[in-house]
């Protein structure tokens, strides 16, 4: 589904990610780990479509498409979809009204017929119960004045509504409690199928107690360093980084 | 502060005055030579008198020669604000067209009205007390000129505990003739003790030479008296107008103004507030989204003058192609005025790089007990906002489209007439999405 080669990408000056590789495969989950300023939330934003970096080599594709000539809402509209980890406060526009128009604009591209208003409400109802969303937080001005926990949980809630083929997850763990923390995930295992692929950025482990990945990458300077299965997630938390970048310190001395 | 200048329509104005003192009533014309020698004395004003710095209508006025806009053209009113539910009375440069307005309607709630020279004979005493009183005739030059040459225009009285639900619809046409021709346009509006009404006051213009329509009125508002005032500015390129907008609060009420500025040439909106006693409630809240070469200069002032008075501004603007937004807003908090909240915004977007923005908040307090806060932002549209929705599959346009209309429709919302409130809806969404 998704296949990243080379990717080199920058920010200004500076490269951020100097030669990602990937695969991932339809019904898999990705854990993407890694200290602080490792490159991680950069290639959730790169495959995003964010134009303040400059992807500079590589490439990706996605469902044999070049995902990378695409604009943000094209990719979108195919089936991608990042939750963010700073999730924008927009004022004056409802949760409700824009994900009609999102929607919508995702159907359109499928092919298929807007959904009427009673459909609509239908569908959003079905997904709110699914990350315990109220109708009266929807209503409000996106994201604005919304706790940590809220802004998390109606970002997932937008994936639900959208359907994508593809979730980014960009630290959805962070600034999370318990509570919060197991309501996101299981929203989000709760959309996994056959179908589709995830992947998860995050720093810490304990967001994949809940997620359970297929996969576990360490990401280091802007490279994979390390993959292996879910117990790497957990010596990286009995252990912490720092054997990691000691071990690519010594291979490349 | 203003400057004497040299009129270049040097004719025109003496011979309407001459024209308009040389019938009526006495006490009328007493205020209209007062006015005409405040005029004389200050002119109209140029861009070095500081209120008029980044607004010049003395260029547009000494272009062409004008004549005294004709009150006797045909005009109807449009489709889209016959939809509206509500007493409707047209005005042609000022003056009242009976046949075409729902002037039984209005008899009907209540309300009495009357021309202001039928007002001054029959209820002089009544009248002396509220016309003209807070014109800044002194100051202003535009309004003195307003004083001196106004048009008969219309006298709304609301009797104690006349509440008016229907919303009464003042659309007033300037239109040009055969040359350039400016209107004088003048309203008192005096609202007793507990009363309720919403006005509506819709400018438009027509015509393919200038239309410029200097206007005054006056809102007079006693104990709980509850009045909102809504007006629009939709004339075409050729309308420039200066409107001066006189409240006075003589005692405890609340006053709403909602200005909406959408087209025009240079449009200068004066809106000037008098909480003159305690408890006073006022709110002014403003949106121009303007296109083309539109210039709207809005002036806004609040004087405390009493204790426990509260005021809210909120002035919204949207600058496209080579269009100019001015906002100035002045808070005056006297000695007396302890305890009181005073609170006044203005934010700016702009989209493009010939558009411009003058923006000036101006806080006089002399009471030391208050609170007031202001604040203006100017900027272009939040790009994290524009890639937040653009990454759930809207266009970069729609994008656009959907945070301008969030950032307007805080105006829009203040319209409590939904029929009103929805026609700015869509007139905004496809602006907007053009």
């Amino acid at each position: 589904m998704l296949s990243i080669k080379n990717l080199h990408a920058s920010i200004g000056e500076k490269e951020i990610l100097k030669g990602i590789n990937l695969e991932v495969k339809p019904g898999e989950v990705h854990a993407i780990m890694g200290p602080n300023g490792s490159g991680k939330s950069t290639l959730a934003s790169v495959l995003a479509g964010r134009e303040d970096f400059e992807v500079t080599e590589g490439s990706v594709t996605f469902k044999g498409e070049d995902l990378l000539e695409l604009a943000a809402e094209e990719r979108a509209r195919e089936g991608v979809f990042l939750a963010f980890q700073y999730p924008v406060e927009i004022p004056g526009v409802s949760t409700t009204n824009f994900m009609r128009t999102a929607i919508n604009k995702v159907r359109e591209h499928r092919g298929q017929d807007p959904l009427d208003a009673v459909s609509f409400l239908k569908v959003m109802k079905e997904k709110m119960a699914l990350v315990e969303i109220s109708q009266s937080l929807l209503s409000r001005s996106l994201n604005e004045g919304f706790s940590g926990g809220e802004k998390k949980r109606n970002e997932i809630f937008q994936m639900a509504m959208l359907e994508p083929k593809l979730g980014i997850l960009d630290e959805t763990d962070s600034g999370l409690d318990i509570d919060a923390l197991r309501i996101v995930a299981n929203g989000v295992n709760k959309l996994k199928n056959k179908d589709n692929a995830f992947i998860v950025v995050t720093h810490y482990q304990r967001l994949l107690d809940y997620i359970v990945p297929d996969f576990v990458h360490v990401l280091h300077e802007g490279r994979i360093v390390k993959s292996g299965t879910k117990e790497l997630a957990l010596e990286l938390e009995e252990k912490g980084y720092d054997w990691i970048k000691d071990e690519v310190a010594n291979a490349t001395a | 502060m203003s400057k004497t200048t040299q009129i270049t329509v040097p004719t025109l104005f003496p011979s309407i005055f001459e024209t308009r003192i040389s019938t009526g009533n006495q006490a009328l014309n007493a205020m209209r030579k007062a006015a005409w020698a405040d005029f004389e004395k200050l002119g109209i004003p140029t861009q070095r008198n500081e209120e008029y710095k980044f607004t010049n209508l003395h260029k547009p006025l000494n272009k062409e020669s004008f004549e005294l806009a004709n009150t006797t053209f045909k005009a109807v009113i449009p489709d889209f604000i016959q939809q509206f539910e509500g007493i409707k009375l047209l005005f042609i440069n000022g003056e009242l067209q009976a046949s075409q307005s729902d002037l039984n309607a209005l008899k009907a709630t209540g309300i009495e009205v009357s021309t202001i020279s039928n007002t001054f004979e029959t209820k002089a005493e009544w009248i002396g007390k509220y016309f003209n009183q807070n014109t800044p005739n002194k100051t202003d030059g535009f309004a003195a000129l307003n004083t001196a040459l106004f048009t008969d225009g219309l006298v709304f009285h609301l009797p104690r505990k006349k509440v008016v639900a229907t919303p009464i619809y003042l659309i007033n046409y300037s239109i040009s003739g055969e040359s350039a021709s400016i209107s004088f346009p003048r309203f008192l509006t005096v609202a007793e003790e507990n009363t309720e009404a919403q006005f509506i006051e819709i400018q438009l213009s027509s015509g393919n030479h200038q239309a410029f329509c200097n206007q005054v009125s006056e809102i007079h508002l006693e104990q709980n008296a509850n009045i909102s005032w809504n007006k629009l500015d939709l004339g075409n390129e050729n309308l420039n107008s200066v409107i001066h907008t006189q409240v006075y609060q003589a005692a405890k009420g609340v006053y709403k103004h909602n200005n909406i500025s959408l087209s025009g040439g240079i449009i200068r909106n004066n809106l000037n507030m008098v909480l003159d006693t305690e408890h006073a409630e006022g709110n002014m809240f403003g949106l121009y989204l303007l296109e083309g070469k539109t210039q709207v200069d809005n002036h806004t002032s609040v004087d405390h003058r009493k204790a426990n008075g509260l005021s809210n501004e909120h002035y919204k603007g949207i600058v496209a192609d080579k269009s100019t937004g001015v906002f100035n807003g002045k808070i005056f908090v006297r000695p007396n005025a302890q305890k009181t909240n005073a609170y006044q915004s203005n934010g700016n977007i702009l989209l493009s790089d010939d558009a411009n923005i003058h923006t000036k908040p101006q806080l006089e307090i002399w009471a030391d007990d208050v609170k007031c806060s202001h604040g203006c932002t100017i900027g272009q549209l939040d790009e994290e906002a524009l890639f937040y929705l653009r990454s759930r599959g809207l266009s970069a346009k729609e994008a656009t489209a959907l945070l301008l209309f969030a950032f307007a429709s805080e105006v829009i919302e203040k319209i409590d007439l939904p029929d009103l409130r929805a026609w700015l809806e869509t007139t905004l969404t496809k602006r907007l999405e053009k």
